[in-house]
């Protein structure tokens, strides 16, 4: 079953790594998670507070990146559909009335990939030129 | 002493992670605005905040917030906060609460937490977070109470873009402060005459002199009240384009220094905020209903107010409307040793042309000019009528303001 499971995520990953290259954004969790796909609807969701749970109800935490980077730029424009701006104060709105906390900010696609890696129930997104098998792929932004 | 040393070294390597960790679980965070502010005329504010000479304390303030994840249901919020002109406001606005996860759609908190009852009052004083220098005062002001003890449940539930806040809460406040309306304010003569009524026999010197030590007409003095058994709720359904919410509270309010002992006092509002492409829209009405010698500090009022912007790059330029009027008050409250003494709803108009700059994420620079009309005859929230040559040297039938200031997000 776990081979099956193994063999069925290589394959997923074979299938869109013809679309894992660089100024494609790719949104990726850890090789553990049951996931195997997400909308950009739901990953917005997570981004903005609305849910901590993703899938069958395991809860999710999710990384951003700093402004700036090229995922950064297309990952708010085309899932959030926010600016720098409205991101930062949507989050001000909750952070201050003590309901949530914005995501972690890390430096690079490198970073983020390599955390997403190593921390279980985690959600990332990065540039595809960076894709290899120590993530899980869940949605390709062309 | 080798040892030591490397048992210490132990220790430390294996505290590193432990602190690494727990500075994960902590976030600090924090909210600054300095402003100034002008007023073009003689006659303050009730509260005595914008006068005739630039102020830099009206608005400046800062806060600091703590939060920290005991595990993964339980986290602790703190918020310190300071104003740099704590005479004006008077409003304790420190909270600490405890916020238990039962799952994801539901939490319950406990501890000081903030009073929803207006769209943004649950962050009231981060200026970054809306669009004008402060909240129209004609529906923000209507609320004296910013915060109580005690608990309130979160329960929110998605459904695509969308999420349903159903918020009820339950508390006590303490130590509150509000303005003493001018109306229940006398002059010297008044007071010192209902001194000498009050006490049969006193001398009119005593009287006099008892009269000097107690807050008059147009000085600015704060009462104390406390609110006991406030039950409430606040709904909301929002989306990324906008938010709709309603409000309801039922409390009990007791004024030790006016004779008010229970008197119960009901508070609505409704509201909602659009922010689609270009366009920003907030609109909210509430309505103020008290019972019994209470309505002398708190009349029954209701106000509304509307505010259209539009955002063209970096820049918000935006219109706001606003009014607060008499919501049926009675004429008059019997007071036990006074007997009935008028009761003076306050009404006026104000008009707010702003503007909202983007410095860049989390921080905004903004300027607004406003224009205050009271209704005629009546003082508004000012401090007196701006139209009386018995008390303003230079007569006018509204006054302006003119603000500008820099919020900031860390």
């Amino acid at each position: 079953m776990t081979q099956l499971k193994r063999l069925l995520a290589l394959a997923i990953l074979a299938a869109s790594s013809g679309l894992a290259v660089a100024g494609n954004v790719a949104i990726i969790t850890h090789p553990g998670s049951s996931a195997v796909g997400i909308t950009a609807e739901e990953a917005a969701n997570i981004y903005l507070g609305k849910t901590g749970v993703f899938g069958k109800g395991s809860s999710v935490k999710p990384v951003d990146q700093k402004p700036g980077t090229p995922a950064h730029t297309k990952f708010y424009k085309e899932v959030l559909n926010k600016s720098d701006q409205q991101f930062k104060a949507h989050w001000s709105r909750i952070m201050f009335s003590g309901k949530g906390r914005p995501p972690q900010e890390l430096d690079s696609d490198i970073a983020v990939k390599n955390w997403v890696a190593s921390n279980p129930n985690s959600i990332g997104y990065v540039d595809g030129s960076v894709l290899d098998n120590s993530v899980k792929i869940l949605l390709i932004i062309p | 002493m080798k040892r030591v040393v490397s048992l210490s070294g132990l220790v430390l390597a294996g505290l590193m992670p432990l602190a690494a960790q727990a500075l994960d679980n902590v976030a600090i965070n924090g909210f600054l605005t300095a402003g100034a502010t002008y007023g073009d005329s003689e006659v303050p504010l009730q509260d005595g905040s914008f006068g005739n000479e630039v102020s830099f304390t009206t608005d400046s303030r800062i806060g600091i917030q703590l939060l920290a994840d005991v595990n993964s249901n339980v986290s602790v919020t703190s918020q310190l906060f300071a104003r740099a002109d704590e005479e004006a406001y008077n409003m304790s606005a420190d909270w600490a609460f405890v916020t238990y996860k039962v799952n994801d759609p539901l939490s319950f908190r406990m501890g000081k937490i903030k009073l929803t009852t207006f769209l943004i009052s649950d962050y009231y004083d981060v200026g970054y977070a809306y669009p004008w220098i402060r909240p129209p005062m004609e529906v923000y002001s209507s609320n004296p109470i910013e915060t109580i003890s005690g608990a309130d449940i979160l329960y929110r539930l998605n459904f695509g873009d969308n999420q349903l806040l159903i918020q009820p809460y339950f508390g006590d406040s303490h130590g509150e402060e509000a303005l003493q309306p001018q109306e229940t304010l006398y002059d010297h003569a008044t007071q010192s005459g209902f001194i000498q009524m009050l006490y049969p026999g006193i001398s009119p010197g005593a009287a006099d002199a008892m009269a000097d030590s107690m807050p008059l007409k147009g000085d600015i003095n704060f009462v104390e009240f406390e609110v006991h058994k406030m039950r409430g709720i606040n709904i909301a359904l929002s989306s990324n384009i906008f938010t709709v919410r309603a409000g309801y509270l039922k409390t009990l309010v007791s004024a030790e220094s006016f004779g008010v002992e229970d008197e119960e006092a009901e508070f609505a509002s409704v509201g909602f905020t659009v922010d689609w492409k270009n366009v920003v829209i907030y609109s909210e009405y509430f309505e103020r209903d008290i019972t019994g010698l209470a309505q002398l500090a708190f009349p029954d009022q209701k106000g509304s107010y509307v505010t259209l912007g539009y955002r063209t790059g970096r820049l918000l330029t935006h219109v706001t409307q606003a009014k607060t009027e008499d919501n049926d008050s009675p004429a008059t409250a019997t007071h036990p040793i006074f007997g009935p003494l008028p009761l003076a709803p306050l009404e006026q108009e104000s008009t707010t042309v702003g503007f909202r700059y983007e410095l860049g994420a989390g921080a905004a620079m903004k300027f607004e000019v406003q224009n205050i009309k009271p209704k005629e005859g009546t003082r508004g929230l000012l401090l007196y009528n701006p139209n009386d040559p018995s008390t303003n040297k230079d007569p006018s039938d509204s006054i302006n303001i003119y603000s500008f200031a820099i919020d900031v997000v860390f």
